[in-house]
């Protein structure tokens, strides 16, 4: 029982992590340019398809590079031609074009890789398990965990080390003042557009052996990475990572112990944190409510 | 209060339109359920200026409740409509009281959450809601002794009940209470200053939209006789707020072109290409880059430049 406990604590820490890579980019592009990417889970349904197309011919983990650079640069195109002619209008404007953009991108994976699902296993290397002490564990999740945690570090370096970054940060708070002081805020949209877009590539590539690999992929991911946007308060770094990993746990916890409810849970929690703390764990006053 | 007659001719000549147009009773049926749902959502969305992207919610919830006490009970049909309405309301009222502090697109992602909690509901929880395969074979029953069998006879009760929801909602637009509505989205602020209680009527604007929602749900369900979790998908939610976008957001005709047109495109593709959503994605993606005003925002336009 307690094993049971421990290792869905674990397959929720792999999922967790996931959801923050899918949140970060959500949440720092809500900030600062104040969309809401819809299509944020067709980028995760992407960069788990590039995975299939590369695989074969490079292998798996060159895969898991190509695939946030690809989708990184899909990113910085939707950006550039669609979303950026588009940023003076009222807010619900980006959201339906990200939502026309969703459902275009999932018709046309469907048309260029088919309906079924693609079964995608880990490389030899991190297939089967790894013992801890004497407890077993899938060496894969672990994989997961790791190189997440070593990319949300990357993220949090450079949001709060660089800068870049720094100026980023400054334009979720402020982005008049911002654009007041001389700093050409448009290239800092498509950037971090475009990272967000990687992270999300990289989420649907890893998660591509857990999850597996099928046209509707995105839109089954894209509902808990918000829920988890809103827990963690809008915005904010910590509350994705924190947000992500609560949501991946009680996901997990609850597919064992009361897989009806699996799905249902999450929104349970959504509400007592929005009772508890109306703007999400770590939101911040001000941002977004006005 | 020409609208509303030009609305009353059009649904009455309808059905002898439709066939040569290459459709068929049941899908006008289908645009002017969706229409009922859009003129609702309009006063939402258009006239008080909040967006939600869950009102499928309401929609599904009440032709689930529906479809339930059809199947279950020996209610007649207008006690269960009306208790599927009453239900979505008071889902609505809750959820409305959790998330109306919030404002612009936080309220928005709050409604997609919220929304497709109901949508996760109707997946698992097979006992009641039959989970993926839905609740079929709803009887239709007889509404106060009058037989709805026929398509056409279907189509009529459709009608009826879209021009009282254009009618209500003309009373509502052109009421003090609409121009609060429409105060709150010029300037919520200054609304507020003036001494108005704006949560209250933006609580107010939100359950009239689910409302109108749960009546074009139960019809729906009625129409298909069949209830079904995508009903209620985020899908579906954004499906309204796109209608409305292309019909011409905050204008009274809008909602009615963008829903029938919609629905009618919408049928069209999926008759011709499993790809539908492709093309309803394109169709969106142009309408919101290079048409925002919607096609009854830029007919109001000409007219209003033709006349000058």
């Amino acid at each position: 029982m307690a094993f049971t406990i421990l290792q869905q604590v674990v397959n929720g820490v792999a999922l967790g992590m996931l959801l923050a890579l899918m949140a970060v980019g959500l949440t720092v592009v809500l900030g600062l340019m104040r969309v809401i990417n819809m299509a944020h889970g067709a980028l995760y349904t992407l960069g788990a398809y590039t995975v299939v197309t590369t695989f074969d011919r490079w292998g798996f983990l060159p895969s898991l590079l190509a695939a946030p650079i690809a989708v990184g640069v899909i990113g910085l195109v939707l950006e550039g031609v669609l979303i950026r002619p588009i940023y003076q209008r009222d807010p619900l404007h980006t959201l339906l074009l990200t939502f026309g953009l969703a459902l275009i991108a999932e018709d046309l994976v469907r048309i260029v890789w088919g309906d079924a699902p693609y079964p995608m296993s880990p490389p030899e290397l991190l297939s089967g398990i790894l013992l801890l002490g004497d407890l077993p564990f899938s060496k894969y999740r672990l994989f997961v965990i790791v190189v997440s945690a070593a990319l949300m570090l990357l993220t949090w370096m450079f949001l709060a080390r660089t800068q870049l970054g720094r100026t980023v940060l400054a334009g979720t708070f402020d982005r008049e003042m911002v654009r007041v002081l001389g700093i050409r805020i448009n290239l800092l949209f498509t950037l971090v557009f475009g990272l967000g877009a990687a992270l999300a590539g990289l989420a649907g590539a890893l998660a591509s052996p857990i999850r597996g690999v099928f046209p509707g992929m995105g839109s089954s991911i894209i509902m808990p990475s918000f829920v988890v946007v809103i827990i963690g308060g809008m915005g904010s770094f910590g509350g994705a990572l924190i947000g992500g990993l609560s949501v991946g746990i009680i996901i997990s916890l609850a597919v064992e112990f009361f897989p009806a409810a699996s799905d249902v849970v999450v929104f349970v929690l959504l509400a007592l944190v929005l009772l508890v703390r109306p703007r999400g764990l770590f939101g911040v006053e001000g941002l977004l409510s006005r | 209060m020409r609208s509303i007659l030009a609305l009353a001719v059009l649904l009455a000549v309808a059905p002898l339109l439709i066939v040569p147009l290459g459709g068929y009773h049941a899908l006008l049926s289908e645009m002017v359920i969706f229409a009922v749902f859009a003129i609702g959502f309009n006063l939402l969305l258009g006239y008080t200026g909040i967006l939600s992207f869950g009102h499928a919610a309401y929609f599904g919830l009440a032709g689930y409740t529906m479809g339930l006490l059809l199947i279950h009970s020996d209610l007649p049909l207008w006690a269960a409509m009306l208790a599927g309405v009453l239900a979505a309301g008071v889902a609505a009222v809750i959820i409305g009281l959790l998330i109306i502090r919030k404002a612009g697109i936080y309220f928005a992602m709050l409604t997609i959450a919220f929304g497709q909690m109901f949508f996760f509901v109707a997946m698992r929880w097979k006992s009641v809601t039959g989970g993926e395969d839905g609740l079929s074979d709803i009887p239709r029953k007889t509404l106060f002794g009058l037989d709805l069998s026929s398509p056409v006879r279907f189509y009529y009760f459709t009608a009826v009940v879209c021009l009282a929801a254009a009618v209500v909602a003309w009373r509502v637009i052109h009421s003090s209470f609409g121009d609060v509505l429409r105060a709150i989205r010029e300037n919520e602020a200054r609304c507020a200053a003036i001494g108005y209680d704006v949560r209250r009527y933006k609580l107010a604007s939100f359950v009239i939209a689910a409302l109108f929602a749960a009546v074009s749900g139960t019809l729906y369900v009625l129409l298909l006789r069949y209830a079904f979790p995508q009903t209620m998908d985020w899908i579906r939610s954004g499906n309204v707020v796109v209608m409305s976008l292309v019909g011409g957001l905050g204008t009274f005709s809008g909602p009615i072109v963008g829903a029938t047109l919609v629905t009618f495109l919408n049928n069209y593709i999926s008759f011709h290409t499993r790809y539908w959503q492709l093309v309803m994605g394109v169709v969106f993606v142009v309408f919101v880059m290079f048409f925002p005003r919607g096609i009854a925002g830029y007919v109001l336009e000409a007219r209003r430049r033709f006349r000058r």
